[in-house]
């Protein structure tokens, strides 16, 4: 009896998604929004220094129109990992890391770009809902006890977002979509040079009336590429290999410089 | 122009680590030293994570040390039986450092370990050398030398293990230079240096060696030691990057040249002066990461996934 009711709910789950899917596709052919990048991927050489980001689109109405002013938000959220944040104190005159607390799957870039003023495209709670701003991010330790001072906990996260703003990985707020003319627009986002590898996601809304209408997904792909990927592989991959080379070149240097200063006559 | 470190996963300012080796190599041709001391801070100093600076300069020392041990070589100046003796310390030390590197890596204390006993390394040998050059200038030639040898002599006559050391002309207990050489291979493994300049003088005063031996023999026991150490560093923590380690090579070579060039002029007591003021220049570097209340209290730290 039991597993009857279970395989009803499951019936029921795939049928009530199967609607949002399609209904959400219907809601397409009314208004919708459509983007694309630039480029798909990002190539991290060894002269990478950061990247700019540009993702393209339009947002249109059942007629095929551009709408005037719509209220549009694209997100940009990198990979996710966990995250240490360690507090240093006095100790005999001494700043030393004393308090530390993990967070679990912190994305090392999250910003997003909008069209207009938050408070215009829709409501907090929508926001929060569809995963937009950064007090959406879920600050979750890895180990539990660490909210038991909340106080405490507060400082760190503010902490983690502070240093990360710093550091170009979180936003400081206000990103601009710009409009290009004909309902096309374009946001610009910057990518720092500390970022990891990894497969980023490229998120577009569409609001109307605070409601959202429609979304779209991209995948960005940022790797390292040509002779840095070379290196890393073989560092991870053939670490005994990476270190007889290393050694080698080492040697051969030691080498070389010595002949420099033989011919010297030193 | 920047340049991304592919291991460290990182971009630095490519002018500032080539200006980095070349002052390596000056300080290396001209006072004699691995110039790690200089190197690692630095790196630190310019962001690059503390277990990325040690390991990689444990691969740059193979390079410094090897071209140092070729000459002295040719100069019959190593005594490869003492320096042997010492190896089988400091191959232990280096192993145990690596062992201690990871815990204090995993505990989050590597960074102020590390800043922590460079001050007092650098703090303590720049002093004594800053003491003994202005005497030297001065021209009292004071007896310290022989007196603290005598000293040793003493404590260390009543060990196990004599072994006769033909080379170097000398008959004392094996288990002196086992020792220093575990200090050696800590240094090695831990702050990535070579610890020639703590080691140098301990040589002399301790073991009671020719000092026209002492580099020679020092640097031939840096070598295998600095290239176990750079092996562990790659396979436990691959925490080397041999881009980073190229450049800084690079600039080396280019600064032994114009070291090569500038050490005629610099000699004796006034270099070991000049060196001096460098090691407390850089310890009181570091000694203001230390003490100076830091302007953001927090750190940030992103582990492996």
């Amino acid at each position: 009896m039991r597993i009857k009711v279970k395989t009803l709910i499951t019936f029921m789950a795939i049928f009530v998604s199967c609607g949002i899917y399609f209904g959400s596709s219907f809601a397409a052919s009314q208004s919708g929004i459509m983007i694309d990048m630039a480029k798909e991927n990002v190539d991290v050489t060894t002269g990478f220094s950061g990247s700019d980001i540009v993702v393209f689109g339009v947002a249109q109405d059942e007629n095929g129109k551009s709408i005037k002013s719509p209220g549009i938000v694209v997100l940009l959220k990198g990979p996710q990992s966990n995250v240490v944040v360690r507090k240093k104190e006095s100790v005999a005159g001494m700043w030393l890391n004393s308090d530390s607390i993990e967070f679990k799957n912190i994305p090392h870039f999250y910003d997003y770009a909008m069209s207009m003023n938050e408070k215009d495209i829709a409501s907090a709670q929508t926001l929060i809902e569809n995963g937009i701003g950064l007090n959406t991010l879920t600050f979750e330790p890895d180990d539990e006890d660490d909210v038991e001072d909340p106080e405490q906990f507060r400082q760190f996260q503010e902490a983690l977002i502070r240093i990360w703003q710093r550091h170009g990985n979180f936003p400081l707020g206000g990103r601009k979509i710009k409009f290009i003319g004909a309902g096309l627009f374009r946001a610009d986002f910057a990518l720092p040079a500390n970022i990891p590898t990894g497969l980023y996601q490229v998120e577009a809304f569409l609001f109307e009336g605070g409601k959202l209408v429609d979304k779209r997904e991209k995948l960005l792909d940022v790797q390292q590429a040509g002779m840095s990927a070379f290196i890393n592989h073989y560092a991870h991959t053939y670490s005994l290999l990476y270190a007889f080379f290393g050694i080698m070149m080492a040697v051969g240097m030691g080498i070389f410089s010595d002949s420099l200063s033989k011919k010297r006559g030193r | 122009m920047d340049i991304y470190l592919p291991v460290a996963e990182m971009a630095v300012s490519l002018n500032t680590i080539i200006g980095l080796g070349v002052a390596v190599g000056i300080l290396s041709t001209v006072f004699g030293v691995g110039g790690g001391f200089l190197a690692t801070p630095f790196l630190v100093f310019l962001g690059v994570p503390a277990s990325f600076a040690v390991g990689t300069q444990a691969v740059q020392l193979i390079s410094t040390s090897l071209s140092g041990v070729i000459g002295h070589w040719r100069k019959g100046s190593v005594d490869f039986k003492l320096g042997s003796v010492m190896l089988a310390g400091s191959l232990t030390g280096t192993i145990f450092g690596i062992l201690i590197f990871k815990l204090l890596q995993y505990t989050g204390h590597i960074d102020v370990v590390i800043n922590a006993l460079y001050v007092l390394l650098l703090g303590t040998v720049g002093g004594m050398m800053l003491y003994e050059s202005f005497s030297a200038i001065l021209k009292k030639k004071h007896k310290a030398e022989a007196a603290r040898s005598k000293f040793w002599l003493r404590a260390t006559s009543g060990l196990p293990y004599t072994v006769m050391f033909p080379k170097s002309n000398l008959s004392i207990s094996a288990l002196v230079p086992i020792i220093l050489g575990v200090i050696g291979g800590l240094m090695v493994s831990v702050l990535g240096i070579g610890g020639g300049f703590l080691v140098v003088p301990a040589m002399i005063y301790i073991l009671g060696m020719p000092t026209n031996l002492v580099v020679g023999t020092s640097m031939f026991q840096i070598l295998i030691t600095t290239s176990l150490s750079a092996l562990l560093h790659i396979v436990s923590n691959n925490t080397v990057d041999l881009l980073l380690a190229f450049i800084l090579m690079v600039g080396a070579l280019i600064g032994n040249q114009i070291g090569s060039r500038l050490s005629p002029y610099v000699r004796g007591a006034t270099a070991r002066l000049m060196l001096a003021l460098i090691l407390l220049g850089v310890c009181f570097m570091l000694w203001e990461n230390l003490f100076i209340e830091p302007v953001e209290h927090f750190s940030t730290e992103v582990l492996d996934k």
